[in-house]
């Protein structure tokens, strides 16, 4: 048994910090940058810059297909990412032309609830049907996008907004993933990124953009930098893009900044931890 | 119903749908593109298909408890199934009676079921944080290859990461480029060619785990 001067040391006393005061650290961590702006300066990684570059040097009206892996569950760290992406798409001056799928059954509605979060920076000379179409949910996940590479109008004989295929003139000369210059893939499920890269790469020789999930990035880094040039990481993917882009002041950034907070108290109590656990073993040992 | 419809004729099924899809890759001919996306075709409509079993697998399970208001396998297990059963018939009510674009839809799912499901997985962020708190220790040098690159990425995922510390950039990129990579790039092939074995055994007739059992 230790003496209790012993028990009293700092190390005993960071062990002892009770659960409800990290969370209520982190809640504050989470709320404060959301209610306080912060002009805090991002680092733009190298697979965000590569991400950036690949769509900005893309052929003039180069056909691009926007999929969209939008749940509740990832919207957190997924929808950010979602809309920066969407407004470089928009805005990049080669004209592209942008085609919005959805591989999950939520997708279409959430897709809607980010458009109203985050702002989506729609030029007014960017037209429905000839510079962008939107299309719904494909059932049936790789065999669903094997169809869609093959054959788009047999997925979606109409769009989102019921108009039918023929009638949209940007899908006159798209019928399957041969038309396809680039594949975007927002995703915090794993199996879509290898189906993807399978069909669509691997098929057709589409080349694949991902932008996964902070937790599930570890699922492209075996595409990467060769399938997919570069990559967009979650929220702080989202972050960097806009900061490239020169978008600031919007909600990606403040939950940037949110972000930021969070994890550095993580990383903060990971050290802390790993630091008291060794001394109490050492003074264990000793 | 005899051995032939139950075992042999999905047998034999499998064998003709799977050498068409897998042929048409390798042979260019347009009758086997044209049975391959059939094929296909078939395929994602099965698979939305499964949507409707889900639908009376769920009812099958959950009815029975709500009905006889059992408290197995946790109490008040009759009152979660209520709630489940309550959920899904108004959701598919809603979704096919008005739309999914509907004004009802969207409130419910806006208030309902979109803050209960991005809710689940805010808490868990909670208890991951105490949790890692209590059980990121360095025992030995390989705790140490594992903890280390995970805290760096942590901070790497952060937006002001590479600000704070600009030299974790260089090496999470090299942590990416070259360990990460080239693990899971064999992970991927191990895992390819054992599922490539597993479909030419389906194939074959030797899997056939997906047929009723022998009678």
């Amino acid at each position: 048994m230790t003496s209790s001067s012993e028990e009293n040391t700092i190390w005993d006393k960071l062990m002892s910090i009770p659960d409800n005061a990290i969370q209520v650290v982190f809640l504050l961590c989470m709320i404060v940058p959301l209610l306080v702006p912060m002009t805090i300066p991002y680092g733009v990684t190298p697979p965000t810059k590569a991400f950036y570059d690949t769509i900005n040097a893309l052929p003039e009206g180069s056909v691009v297909l926007y999929s969209m892996q939008l749940i509740p569950f990832n919207y957190g760290d997924c929808a950010a990412a979602t809309a920066s992406i969407f407004n470089l798409l928009l805005n990049a001056p080669n004209n592209l032309r942008v085609i919005l799928v959805f591989p999950a059954s939520d997708g279409p509605l959430m897709f809607d609830i980010m458009s109203a979060d985050y702002e989506i920076l729609m030029p007014e000379w960017r037209k429905y049907g000839e510079d962008w179409v939107r299309f719904g949910y494909y059932a049936g996940m790789e065999q669903g996008f094997a169809t869609l590479c093959d054959d788009m109008k047999t997925i979606f004989p109409s769009d989102y907004f019921d108009n039918p295929f023929d009638d949209l003139p940007m899908m006159s000369d798209i019928k399957s993933a041969a038309d396809w210059d680039l594949l975007i893939e927002v995703t915090s499920y794993t199996a879509i990124v290898d189906y993807e890269v399978r069909q669509a790469y691997g098929r057709y020789g589409v080349p694949c953009l991902f932008a996964p999930a902070g937790m599930t990035v570890m699922s492209i880094i075996p595409y990467y930098p060769h399938i997919s040039k570069g990559f967009v990481m979650g929220l702080s993917g989202a972050a960097q893009l806009n900061s490239l882009q020169g978008i600031s002041g919007t909600l990606v950034d403040l939950m940037g900044n949110s972000f930021s907070f969070m994890t550095l108290e993580a990383f903060i109590l990971a050290i802390l931890g790993i630091v008291s656990g060794y001394m109490l073993r050492h003074r264990r040992s000793t | 119903m005899s051995v032939t419809f139950r075992r042999l004729l999905p047998l034999y099924l499998t064998f003709i749908v799977a050498v068409i899809i897998a042929l048409r890759s390798f042979v260019v001919h347009p009758t086997l593109a044209l049975l391959g996306t059939t094929f296909l075709k078939w395929s994602s409509l099965i698979r939305a298909i499964t949507v409707g079993l889900g639908f009376i697998s769920i009812l099958l399970f959950h009815g029975p408890k709500l009905v006889s208001r059992s408290n197995d396998p946790i109490p008040y297990q009759w009152f979660y199934s209520g709630t489940t059963l309550f959920g899904m018939f108004l959701f598919a009510l809603l979704g096919v009676g008005l739309g999914v674009r509907s004004s009802s839809y969207l409130w419910w799912y806006d208030v309902f079921y979109r803050p209960v499901a991005g809710l689940s997985t805010a808490v868990s962020g909670f208890f991951a944080l105490t949790a890692m708190y209590r059980s990121f220790r360095i025992r030995s040098l390989e705790s140490l290859f594992l903890v280390g690159p995970a805290l760096l990425i942590l901070l790497y995922d952060a937006p002001i990461g590479t600000i704070l510390l600009p030299g974790i950039g260089p090496l999470a990129d090299y942590i990416f480029l070259y360990i990460a990579a080239s693990a899971f790039r064999g992970f991927i092939v191990a895992a390819s060619l054992g599922t490539i074995l597993t479909s030419m055994r389906t194939i074959i007739g030797r899997e056939k785990g997906y047929l009723p059992e022998e009678a």
